[in-house]
């Protein structure tokens, strides 16, 4: 399943890594990142293993380089991503930034779009507003020409760090 | 639509390049897409809810306000356009805004959103990209999901250069990334963000986005105000639903197996934030309780319908529609934006029926085309003089041998008609005419004597409709017909009462001459007893078995007798099909290529059949070309009154028939065999086109 996941996502565009643990992940984003990040909600655990890294704050989005956030599921048919995202920073978090990183950990992949609906469901209805999406890939145009190109207004990278060992 | 117009759009080499290889490319795009799903099941689920929520139109609405409200979302119920753009404009000038920010939305260029916003003050700005193009150009969408698909990147770079005020190249990420930096700084300070839904849940709330550009994102994210508008027809049960359509939409539109994104919002994100849903009726209520036309109202906009259409490859949207574009356009044109605006259009299809077999909701395109048509129609001084005539046998084939005369001077040495004075008001386009036959086939009929059957033993017993094109111009084709059933067993009768199928009538909107010639025909072919009635002509074929019950709806005693009609009636390659004998003749004979009738193949759903006959009567391999099942221009009077699209369709056709390396052609319609064979000669190629039955006869014959 992660193995046709990580096909799906880099047919789609998107860069797979896959990490045995957490700490191993979180060294990746710092090495990778540098600079403050952007961030949309984070599980505790993850916030802790990236404590030393600077969060921007939501106005300083439009200059900030990365983007980070952590999938809900992952669908391995399409190799998307399914986000929860109804903190408007948060999802500004994901839409500004020309690269993206996303945490998925392997164990919440899905065969296909069918197998998530209980979870959209469930989603849709726990909160009294909510605002999910499926990401897949990174954002893209063919409106010229119909030439496909990568990252139009959203990010022009999508990094998936798949968390293997949790 | 003006002759001048077409002419532009064909002669336009990049438009005519541009969705000629996006045509070329989407059907194996599509088709990957939908790899190892059931697109039939698919469509038929959703075609089903659909119509069950229309349905239950008003119901649907209130649901989805419920619970959109509950979650703290505003809903505007808005009856008509000027309504919904009064609603936009006062929550715009609530918020203290000048601008809008919009992500993409056919329902805002429907009610001409942008317009009027304008001219109230209020700066627009579409941040998709080819809506942005087509903006800066002062155009609109020429297809509902690549608005911009007639642009080319130096026209793209010139509109940028003088947006930006500054040298933009024509290289294509180049020009994505300025539309990336210059449209920041709009969805930084704007107030108010506009987007559209392709689907919103009515147990839920929610409204479902399905993009690629990741603006929307940031339409509903940046601004503290969100308005989508939404048609009510996007009304879904529940989440099951809405995620079908999820699924079909990217597939079908352009053959993604999904968007970038896909997202169901589902009330404000908090902290004082507002979220309005606009719900625009703007005619939907009524047309959900119209019995025929309700139909169009299951349409997703997924555009396939105008992906796979032969005359929007030829002429583009901006001909091919209106604001709503392709098949389906010329549908709903006339209830959002008139019969003024449909008048134009609805006579620019063909008839293919392609639409029909990609369309997301199962929608009969094409037949609501037509009942359109004669809802519309305004022809006056044509009607009586062509209803006298197509009802009365006598004066109808009077004129047609009367033609036989008149056509002497413009005949080559070959009999051939190569130019028709202008006067005629018909223009051949590049294709050569056949004559009308010196005896047409009716008189031959009563001359000729059976040919003995092959095999002992009777068949059946079989009437003969040839249909008006085969009956006068291609009399050696009605005989290569009744002689092959002949030696294949069957007792062959042409009766004479048989009069044309009334498809003419029922194209030009004329529905009175058509059903007074499904009654007519219903009794000439009832009269005598007989177990199948053959055709060789797949619109023929479709009048009777299809339409003739249709037509004659309102007298049950003719509609039952128009069903029994119906049941007889069979195309010439079936009924051959089922007749395969073992025939003793020398070797295979040369390979032909074989090209799909639209109506055989969609309206009858009969492919395997001739191909068969073919193979196996006839001793022809078939050697397919490509694109065989595409139109090859003819649509009866469709080739006279558009010559330049006709033949612009045909010119694709006569490529693929080259490319096929075969001598000859084998087809089962006479109005395709005319159409090919004109383009052929026109053309100076030595190919032959015949008829399946031609072909089965010749090897019948031993020749
Ligand atoms: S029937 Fe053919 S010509 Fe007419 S709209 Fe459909 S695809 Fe186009
Ligand atoms: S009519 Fe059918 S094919 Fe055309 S846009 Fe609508 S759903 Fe798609």
């Amino acid at each position: 399943m992660i193995d046709r996941f990580q096909a799906a996502a880099e047919a789609a565009g998107a860069v797979v890594g896959r990490f045995p643990t957490l700490a191993e992940a979180a060294r990746h984003v710092r090495e990778t990142t540098g600079g403050p990040v952007a961030a949309s909600e984070l599980p505790d655990a993850v916030r802790k293993a990236l404590a030393d890294l600077r969060f921007a704050s939501p106005q300083e989005y439009r200059d900030v380089r990365f983007g980070l956030s952590f999938a809900t599921a992952g669908v391995a048919a399409t190799g998307s991503l399914l986000l929860e995202l109804s903190d408007p920073a948060g999802r500004g978090a994901t839409a500004l930034p020309p690269v993206n990183l996303v945490f998925l950990t392997a164990s919440t992949i899905v065969p296909d779009l069918q197998s998530l609906s209980g979870t959209l469901y469930r989603l849709l209805a726990s909160h009294p507003s909510s605002y999910l999406s499926l990401t897949t890939g990174p954002s893209r145009t063919a409106d010229i020409e119909r030439v496909l190109t990568i990252g139009v207004h959203g990010p022009k990278e999508l990094h998936i760090l798949i968390l293997e060992g949790e | 639509m003006s002759r001048k117009i077409i002419h532009q759009k064909i002669n336009d080499a990049f438009l005519r390049r541009a969705l000629g290889n996006f045509a070329a490319q989407y059907p194996a795009a599509r088709a990957r897409a939908f790899e190892g799903e059931d697109f039939e099941a698919l469509r038929e689920r959703i075609s089903a809810a659909r119509k069950e929520s229309l349905r239950i139109l008003p119901e649907m609405v209130q649901r989805f306000t419920e619970h959109a409200e509950r979650t703290g979302a505003v809903v505007h119920l808005c009856a008509d356009a000027a309504a919904a753009r009064d609603t936009i404009l006062e929550i715009v000038r609530q918020k203290g805004a000048d601008l809008l920010v919009k992500s993409k939305s056919m329902t805002s260029e429907e009610i001409r959103l942008n317009h009027h916003l304008e001219k109230a003050g209020v700066r627009c700005l579409e941040t998709d990209l080819g809506e942005w193009i087509i903006q800066l150009a002062g155009e609109r969408p020429s297809h509902m999901v690549m608005p911009a698909i007639h642009k080319n990147r130096d026209e793209v770079a010139a509109l940028f250069s003088r947006e930006t005020e500054r040298h933009c190249a024509p290289d294509i990420p180049a020009l994505v990334e300025v539309a990336r930096e210059t449209l920041r700084d709009g969805f930084l300070s704007a107030k108010v963000g506009l987007s559209g839904a392709n689907v919103a849940v009515a147990d839920s709330g929610a409204i479902g986005l399905v993009t690629n550009e990741g603006n929307a994102r940031l339409v509903t994210t940046l601004p503290r105000t969100h308005i989508a508008l939404i048609g009510i027809e996007k009304i879904v049960p529940s989440l099951a639903e809405a995620l079908d359509i999820v699924s079909m939409l990217p597939k079908n539109a352009t053959g993604q197996k999904i968007t970038s994104y896909v997202s169901f919002i589902r009330g404000p994100s908090g902290d004082g934030r507002e979220l309005h849903l606009v719900l625009l009726d703007n005619g939907r209520s009524e047309l959900a309780r119209h019995p025929r036309f309700q139909e169009a109202l299951k349409c997703l906009k997924c555009g396939a319908c105008a992906n796979v259409c032969p005359v929007y490859e030829t002429v583009g949207g901006h001909v091919f529609g209106h604001i709503y574009v392709g098949g389906i356009g010329l549908v709903l044109t006339p209830f959002f934006h008139g019969d003024r605006n449909a008048r134009d259009i609805l006579g620019l299809c063909i008839g293919c029926r392609r639409c029909n077999e990609v369309c997301a909701a199962k929608i009969d395109i094409e037949g609501l085309i037509l009942d359109l048509r004669e809802r519309g129609k305004k022809l006056p001084a044509q009607k009586p003089l062509m209803g006298t005539f197509m009802r009365n046998r006598t004066l109808f084939h009077a004129a047609l041998r009367a033609a036989y005369l008149a056509q002497k001077p413009f005949q080559g040495r070959d009999g051939r008609i190569r130019h028709l004075p202008l006067v005629l008001g018909c223009d051949t386009g590049n294709r050569s005419l056949p004559p009308i036959a010196a005896r047409p086939f009716r008189d031959l009929a009563r001359e000729r004597v059976a040919a003995k059957p092959l095999v002992p033993g009777e068949r059946g017993r079989v009437l003969f409709f040839s249909g008006c094109l085969a009956d006068f111009v291609y009399p050696e084709l009605c005989r290569d017909v009744m002689e092959s059933l002949e030696k294949l067993g069957y007792a062959v009768v042409f009766p004479q009462e048989q009069l044309c199928c009334g498809i003419p009538a029922r194209y030009s909107g004329e529905t009175g001459i058509a059903r007074d010639m499904a009654r007519l025909n219903t009794e000439a072919l009832l009269a005598e007893r007989a177990d199948h009635v053959v055709t060789i002509c797949p619109t023929c074929t479709m009048s009777l078995k299809r339409d003739f019950p249709e037509l004659l709806l309102g007298d049950p005693g003719r509609h039952a007798r128009a069903l029994e009609l119906a049941g007889k009636v069979v195309n010439f390659s079936e009924l051959a099909a089922r007749s395969i004998v073992e025939i003793e003749a020398p070797g295979e004979g040369a390979a032909v290529t074989y090209h799909d009738a639209c109506h055989l193949r969609r309206g009858c759903g009969v492919f395997q059949e001739p191909r068969a006959v073919l193979e196996r009567i006839a001793g022809r391999p078939v050697r397919e070309m490509d694109g065989h099942d595409g139109c090859c221009g003819f649509g009866g009077s469709y080739a006279f009154k558009y010559p330049e699209i006709s033949y612009e369709i045909l010119k694709r056709k006569l490529d693929s028939i080259a490319a096929s390396g075969a001598d000859t052609v084998a087809v089962d319609c006479p109005g395709c065999r005319m159409q090919i064979e004109g383009g052929l000669d026109g053309a100076g190629s030595s190919v032959r086109v015949e008829h399946t039955a031609t072909l089965v006869a010749e090897r019948l014959r031993g020749e």
